[in-house]
């Protein structure tokens, strides 16, 4: 991996059609979670007379077991998967940055981090995150913090593998020789060129933090049941699936699809970004 | 060879305290009381202190700590708060369904994937690449309860062909075990073989342009014989390195898989354990977790000697 190769382009590249679509898909999920509050109906309301009913007109998703919408609900849905999905993405970038190019200059911090990370990344992420969220309660930035944590390990090692390729590239001799200061050759010489390589993984960052929020409130230690999360409607859905299988299925439908959706993004970008690598990750 | 070995397992004892360091601080730095947690709601304050003391969860930290330590030397992980047995035996007792699953979502997911990685790369750009790509991205995109909950209701409850739940142990029947393992270790299986074909398809690419296959096609060996034997070999080390970063993601889908399907597990003991505030157990159960992902890296690490006479020097 030559650090020309992770520049950002200049020019757009060709988009292939898988891109477009998933580009299209993450548009209308962003509008989805923006608008929900708008244009759904109450979501507590509850409606006991009418519970458990299959898809039909009135309810185009059918009802769970408290006689609530789960259109309504699914759609009000996106907002919290949208929201942990981001949330995690840009701190575990701007964590996994900061420490990835600092490492690289300073050594005592190099010990130090790189230990640390070996440990997190020892233990197994959703573990971690459901005792997490279980000691310090349940609530929407819990589960970011709970999330972020263990996808630390994973930033902080590839910019730390791109910025050492940068580190030894000529230009930064040359930036070091007419006394740049340090600050300066990181943020100007080295932060641009990390830059592409770890825009890709934070696409594949918040694919991966959607699904483990969902996998949070599933096992009942994630977003506060109040809230309707993915999760929590297909937890609540859990002893019930047998009798009303579309109490999970409409939201697992939109889970999968909004996953797959960021995950296309995030190949498109890696292609656009470095092709080389992208071959050879197999992406 | 044994050197490396030894080496190896030396590194992981720092990496083992410090998950064990980690472990401790987070639970007993955390907010709330585990001694009136566990005595539940209709406690009285007296009760709470008296099973405070017989927790220790009354003496000073670091005493805790060391105490913790020492039994954890001994293999002693100490004893569950809510069901007063010991942390080892516990564990030991939910190993078979969990290891089973693991195992045979592994064997899923490496038949899948190694052939189809090879055919994708073999065919690249042909529609059979693309349909295997496609159901790569999506296998690798789709959780696993969701998959799982597809595969129940087809399988399970419109065909009936397998129990929609419940766990057999491999004692009792082994067919009947087998049986139930069925649907969760394909919905454990399909998110890592999406991932593993991949980085088969990726690694074949390039090794099918490499100059020794020319040389094997020139002196005319059978196609088959020259993708099999001489490509797939040579593919054994990255694909390895991805069963090693993968089996981390598989302890996570382990965990909600037999939630799914009531398979009485160290996930299920993991969850209950957090959920109730059982240190003893979180603590326990966790250690477990990280030295089996320890074993498995040192595992593939060894496996790479198998495929590259290269890293044995």
């Amino acid at each position: 991996m030559t650090a020309a190769a992770t520049l950002v382009p200049r020019r757009l590249p060709h988009l292939p059609g898988a891109v477009v679509v998933a580009g299209s898909l993450l548009v209308a999920y962003a509008l989805i979670g923006l608008l929900a509050p708008a244009f759904v109906g109450d979501i507590r309301a509850l409606n006991l007379p009418e519970r458990l009913m299959a898809p039909d007109a009135a309810h185009w998703f059918g009802t769970d077991q408290l006689g609530r919408d789960v259109f309504d609900r699914t759609l009000y849905g996106t907002r919290n998967s949208l929201i942990v999905g981001f949330a995690v993405a840009i701190a575990t970038t701007l964590i996994g940055v900061t420490l990835g190019i600092v490492t690289c200059f300073s050594t005592w911090t190099d010990r130090i981090a790189m230990r640390l990370m070996d440990g997190l990344m020892a233990i197994p992420g959703v573990l971690l995150a459901i005792a997490m969220v279980a000691i310090f309660g349940s609530s929407l930035q819990n589960v970011i913090i709970a999330i972020t944590v263990p996808e630390i390990p994973r930033m902080v090692r590839l910019v730390r593998s791109v910025t050492l390729t940068v580190r030894e590239q000529p230009f930064i001799a040359a930036a070091v020789s007419i006394g740049t200061p340090l600050w300066r050759i990181l943020l100007r010489h080295v932060l641009p060129n990390v830059i592409g390589a770890v825009m890709v993984q934070a696409t594949y960052t918040c694919a991966s933090a959607i699904i483990s929020e969902a996998v949070l409130s599933f096992l009942g230690a994630g977003t506060p049941p109040e809230i309707p999360s993915w999760g929590n409607m297909m937890a609540e859905g859990r002893q019930l699936f047998q009798v009303a299988p579309w109490i999970i299925a409409f939201p697992g439908i939109f889970l999968a699809v909004l996953v797959l959706a960021v995950n296309l993004t995030g190949d498109g970008l890696r292609q656009a970004v470095d092709p080389k690598l992208s071959r050879r990750m197999g992406k | 060879m044994l050197w490396f070995l030894v080496r190896r397992i030396l590194a992981a004892v720092p990496i083992l305290i410090f998950v064990a360091v980690f472990i401790f601080m987070l639970l007993h730095l955390a907010p709330g009381d585990p001694a009136a947690v566990a005595a539940g709601p209709n406690a009285s304050p007296q009760q709470v202190e008296l099973l405070r003391q017989r927790m220790q969860l009354d003496m000073p930290l670091p005493d805790q700590f060391m105490r913790w330590v020492a039994n954890l030397a001994r293999f002693d992980l100490g004893v569950s708060i809510f069901s007063n047995q010991p942390v080892s035996r516990l564990i030991g007792q939910r190993l078979e369904p969990t290891l089973l699953l693991a195992f045979t979502a592994m064997l899923v997911a490496v038949s899948i994937a190694i052939p189809a990685g090879t055919i994708a790369a073999w065919k690249a750009d042909s529609w059979l690449d693309r349909v295997v790509m496609m159901f790569a991205v999506a296998g690798f995109s789709t959780p696993v309860f969701v998959t799982a909950y597809g595969l129940i209701y087809v399988f399970a409850i419109e065909l009936g062909w397998f129990p929609v739940q419940g766990y057999t142990p491999l004692g009792t029947s082994i067919l009947d075990c087998l049986q139930g393992l069925v649907l969760p270790s394909l919905a454990l299986g399909f998110v890592f073989a999406a991932l593993i074909a991949r980085v088969v398809r990726a690694t074949m690419l390039e090794i099918l342009a490499e100059d020794y296959m020319r040389t094997a096609r020139a002196k005319g060996l059978a196609t088959p014989t020259i993708v099999i034997v001489h490509a797939l070999k040579n593919a054994g080390v990255p694909t390895m390195t991805v069963i090693g970063i993968g089996f981390a993601i598989l302890v996570g889908g382990v965990v909600v898989t037999e939630t799914i399907f009531n398979i009485p597990g160290l996930g299920r003991l993991t969850t209950d354990a957090i959920l109730r505030r059982d240190y003893p157990v979180v603590q326990g159960v966790i250690l477990a977790f990280s030295a089996m992902l320890i074993v498995v890296n040192i595992l593939v690490d060894l496996s790479y000697v198998l495929f590259d006479p290269r890293v044995r020097g």
